[in-house]
């Protein structure tokens, strides 16, 4: 595990080295008090002075923080969202004109007690249901947000989507 | 009326000579006290109530102080570690007898020349900070030493102004007269630090106030009480708004206070340069031009003789220690604010104009030396 070096850069802020012994040279990367970021390149045996300069913002630094951690992700197109919480997960669903829930009530088809899965949400046009109570209507084009477990989520979507 | 207009004249001027400097590179104090020194009574005598300017330049040196007390932290000093204490010593061994020699050879008298040792030791942080910024240096690893040995210098110059005033305010000169006053200043010292230790974190869950404008109105009645108590009991103001900053910075609200005290110093601060200025007079400058020139050099080669030595012995490339020798060279904020105290004990003469021009030439200066090293590695 290579180490990263920290020290105080008093009245400024703080630096942290990392050394690359392998390939002789070294990275510091400068955080100003002031939230400003600065990256250090010294080349071979860092040698005096250092070879590059990078000077960035707070939010700069984030997302370039973000995409060198490999975390940084933003897709084109949301088809499902899910959130996965542990064990439990959150799907957003969309009511096609032929559900058999369209048009019935919650608490009709017992959904819950069928499938184990909670309807937590309903997203109708731009006004939101949070924590529908079993006497609220289903309507197509709804967009429905439902939690459950890995297994008992295909139950729901069985029943949300069969035909006839 | 005629009062606000010159106030309004002052900042004008200042917030004009201070463009100037950034302009052109340089530190904002020197322009400060040249604009003070251009209109006060030596120069346009444009000022004809100073009581207001001096005031608020009492307030700048209050808040310069109280910065220092909240940055400094002797844990911190002790975790940058041997090296640090080192560099510090070496600097503290040449250039603080260095200037006390200067004084001597001068023919000022004894007082006068403890003040020159401190004027003459003391490197100008801010000045030296910002070049490092400018020159692409912080991630140099001697970097590190030329920042944690202005801390040690920035610890010694505290107590080293509380004992001073103790001395300079001494009813009389007799040995019991100044033991005394020295003692009770330091005693005033001791139970400073003794709070900020012990009660700290109490005092700042008893300032976590929500309202952010009762948060600041409260923190300058502290901070104007305290110094004002020191004023009174004959140790500086400016060492009881250090000792104050010495609580805060026990306190989980550092970042904060920060944060909405920085514009108030940055005005009361320019005030105080200003004033600084005001004092000076030009023609006294060919009173002190012989020792100026006699000065300026030794205290040049002074730094850079420690500076290097402190790269040496810890170890630095050659380059590196060159880099610290001359990265010192700097004088500053803290050099006049030691000269004030000297000029407010009356110990006037030559030392106002003197350390005016002294930091004039050296803030100049020193972020020009920084480059020598540049210089001479890349012509080789």
């Amino acid at each position: 595990m290579r180490e990263i070096k920290e020290a105080d850069l008093p009245g400024v802020g703080r630096k942290y080295t990392l050394e690359r012994t392998e390939t002789g040279n070294k990275l510091v990367v400068i955080v100003h008090n002031d939230g400003k970021r600065e990256l250090y390149c010294f080349g071979d045996g860092n040698e005096l002075p250092c070879s590059a300069v990078i000077e960035l913002n707070d939010v700069e630094s984030r997302e370039i923080g973000a995409i060198l951690a490999g975390v940084y992700f933003k897709p084109k197109i949301v088809k499902d969202l899910e959130a996965v919480l542990s064990e439990l997960v959150i799907k957003w669903y969309k009511l096609p004109k032929t559900s058999p829930v369209v048009n019935k009530c919650i608490g009709e088809k017992k959904i819950r007690r069928r499938t184990g899965v909670s309807i937590i949400a309903i997203i109708r046009g731009s006004e939101s249901i949070p924590n529908p109570t079993p006497d609220v209507y289903l309507r197509e084009g709804d967009t429905i947000v439902a939690i459950g477990t890995e297994e008992k989520l295909p139950a729901f979507e069985e029943l949300i989507f069969e035909t006839g | 009326m005629e009062e606000l207009l010159e106030i309004g004249v002052a900042f004008l001027l200042v917030a004009i000579g201070g463009l100037l400097a950034v302009k052109l590179r340089q530190s904002v104090i020197p322009a400060y006290i040249l604009c003070g020194m251009a209109i006060g009574p030596y120069g346009f005598n444009f000022i004809s109530n100073p009581g207001i300017i001096e005031f608020m330049s009492k307030l700048g040196v209050i808040f310069l102080l109280f910065f220092l007390g909240l940055e400094f932290s002797v844990g911190r000093l002790m975790r940058a570690g041997k090296p640090i204490i080192s560099s510090g010593i070496l600097d503290l061994a040449i250039n603080l007898p260095m200037g006390y020699l200067l004084g001597i050879a001068f023919g000022w008298s004894q007082m006068e020349s403890l003040f020159l040792a401190g004027i003459v030791y003391v490197s100008g942080s801010g000045i030296i900070t910002k070049s490092l910024t400018d020159l692409r240096r912080l991630a140099n690893p001697e970097t590190e030493l030329v920042l944690g040995t202005m801390i040690f210098e920035d610890i010694f110059i505290a107590i080293f102004l509380a004992v001073l005033s103790g001395i300079s305010l001494a009813e009389n000169a007799s040995m019991a007269s100044i033991s005394l006053s020295v003692i009770k200043s330091i005693s005033f010292c001791l139970v400073f630090i003794v709070i900020a230790r012990r009660y700290g974190r109490r005092i700042g869950e008893i300032i976590e106030i929500e309202s952010d404008e009762l948060f600041v109105i409260f923190l300058f009645s502290m901070l104007l009480l305290v110094a004002g108590v020191a004023d009174m009991i004959g140790i500086s103001a400016a060492v009881g708004a250090f000792l104050i900053g010495l609580v805060f910075a026990e306190t989980a609200h550092v970042g904060k206070i920060e944060e909405k005290i920085t514009s108030f110093r940055d005005v009361f601060a320019s005030m105080f340069f200003f004033a600084f200025g005001m004092t000076i007079n030009f023609w006294a400058f060919g009173d002190v031009w012989l020792a100026l020139l006699i000065a300026v050099p030794l205290s040049i080669v002074g730094k850079v003789f420690s500076g290097g030595m402190a790269g040496k012995i810890n170890g630095f490339s050659r380059r590196a220690s060159l880099n610290i020798g001359f990265g010192s060279v700097a004088r500053g904020e803290f050099s006049i604010i030691i000269s004030n105290i000297a000029m407010g004990a009356a110990y006037l003469a030559p030392i106002g104009a003197f350390t005016a021009a002294y930091v004039l030439i050296l803030a100049i200066l020193g972020p020009i030396l920084m480059k020598v090293p540049d210089v001479i590695y890349d012509r080789l």
